[in-house]
């Protein structure tokens, strides 16, 4: 009998800590199924939609976002660089390419927990283009010449780009984007630098 | 024994699917760290209340630190919300999001000619009253028609720097949510 009550205990516990767990599990990284890659970049379209998938609807319960709508704008993340290596804020990076047609856009920097923001960013009206109207910025913890977003004091970050008024964000202008490469330049000391099986550029 | 351990580790497992699901569709229901739920905590019904995401313990997360945003919750069952905001920041976006945080409505500054934000939103049947009758002090107004009763308008204004700080200020604070 107490064997019995033991072993639906066990099986209860597995059940309601496993699937409790995994939900959470699946918030902490809100990516639904319904994502818009390009290169390094991942936007989520239908998040805030009522076409969302129930694990975008409940993780912007959760974290309470309210997402930009199709007319306002679209975020795109990147949490690695276009190598696959974890982006960290101790690190120089560059970021080089065309931004999709929008009328415009921002950069920043945020922590994965938190939007800790040490700078506010780059954004489309005050940027130094190049000739054919591309972009270059520098991303890192020391002052560069040209476009700089500061990325001092933080470790692992996710860079945010934000399109504002673009037809990316409708649901016809989605076909096929290409967005600002992601390719680094060199770590400097304190802070967890990449594994160098993750580099691909050989600069250290 | 073993065949009994992989049974009960089956039927954990089973079971843990099963709340997965049910925790999943419910959570949104009975969230209390939604968007409406925050702003509730912050701010009565349609009371402007800024939600930027720079400061830590601010309602919404998520935000543009180059943007500065205001929210309002509103309650429809007590007739049309009219949401003004004058001109002033160099873009600015607005969207009206339904109580549960979906984005039912959204636009920015190039769909008015004066560039002030004009809204009025509205039930279905209170829509069918206005378009018999429309108060000539909405004839410029964008009218929404919104299902459900409660929802959140939100107003962003682009801040590219500092020197902009008093014009964006200005802008949310003539942000104004009004029943009618």
């Amino acid at each position: 009998m107490l064997k019995t009550a033991a072993a639906v205990l066990v099986v209860l516990t597995l059940a309601v800590a496993g699937g409790g767990g995994s939900v959470w599990y699946a918030l902490g990284r809100m990516e639904g199924p319904v994502i818009l890659r390009a290169g390094a970049w991942i936007a989520y379209p239908e998040l805030g939609s009522v076409h969302a998938d129930p694990y975008s609807k409940a993780a912007i319960a959760r974290h309470a976002v309210l997402p930009l709508g199709p007319a306002e704008g679209i975020a795109f993340y990147a949490e690695r660089d276009s190598f696959g290596a974890r982006l960290n804020g101790q690190c120089t990076y560059r970021l080089e390419g065309a931004v999709p047609l929008s009328r415009l856009w921002t950069l920043h920097a945020r922590t994965p927990l938190a939007p800790a923001q040490i700078s506010h960013g780059v954004h489309s009206m005050a940027v130094i283009r190049n000739e054919d109207g591309s972009i270059e910025i520098a991303v890192g913890p020391t002052p560069m010449a040209g476009n700089w977003l500061n990325t001092d004091k933080l470790g692992e970050l996710t860079l945010v780009l934000t399109l504002y008024d673009t037809p990316v964000a409708g649901r016809t202008g989605q076909g096929k984007i290409t967005l600002p490469t992601i390719r680094l330049d060199h770590c400097q000391g304190r802070g967890p630098a990449p594994s160098p099986s993750d580099r691909q550029d050989g600069v250290t | 024994m073993v065949i009994r351990l992989a049974y009960g580790l089956m039927l954990g497992l089973l079971g843990a699917v099963i709340v997965h699901v049910t925790v999943l569709f419910l959570l949104p229901l009975y969230s209390e760290q939604d968007a409406w739920s925050r702003l509730s905590a912050v701010g009565a019904p349609l009371q402007t209340i800024a939600i930027d995401g720079v400061s830590e313990g601010t309602p919404i997360g998520d935000n543009d630190p180059l943007f500065r945003s205001a929210a309002c919750r509103f309650d429809l069952s007590e007739g049309p919300v009219h949401v003004t905001a004058s001109n002033g920041a160099p873009f600015w976006s607005a969207s009206v999001y339904n109580r549960w945080g979906y984005n039912i409505y959204s636009f920015n500054d190039r769909i008015t000619i004066s560039r002030d934000i004009d809204l009025l939103l509205a039930s279905p049947a209170q829509m069918i009253e206005l378009r018999q009758d429309l108060p000539p002090v909405f004839e410029e107004s964008i009218l929404v028609e919104v299902e459900d009763p409660l929802g959140i308008a939100v107003v962003r204004g682009f801040r590219p720097d500092g020197s902009y700080a008093q014009i964006i200020d200005d802008f949310l604070g003539s942000f104004r949510c009004i029943s009618q």
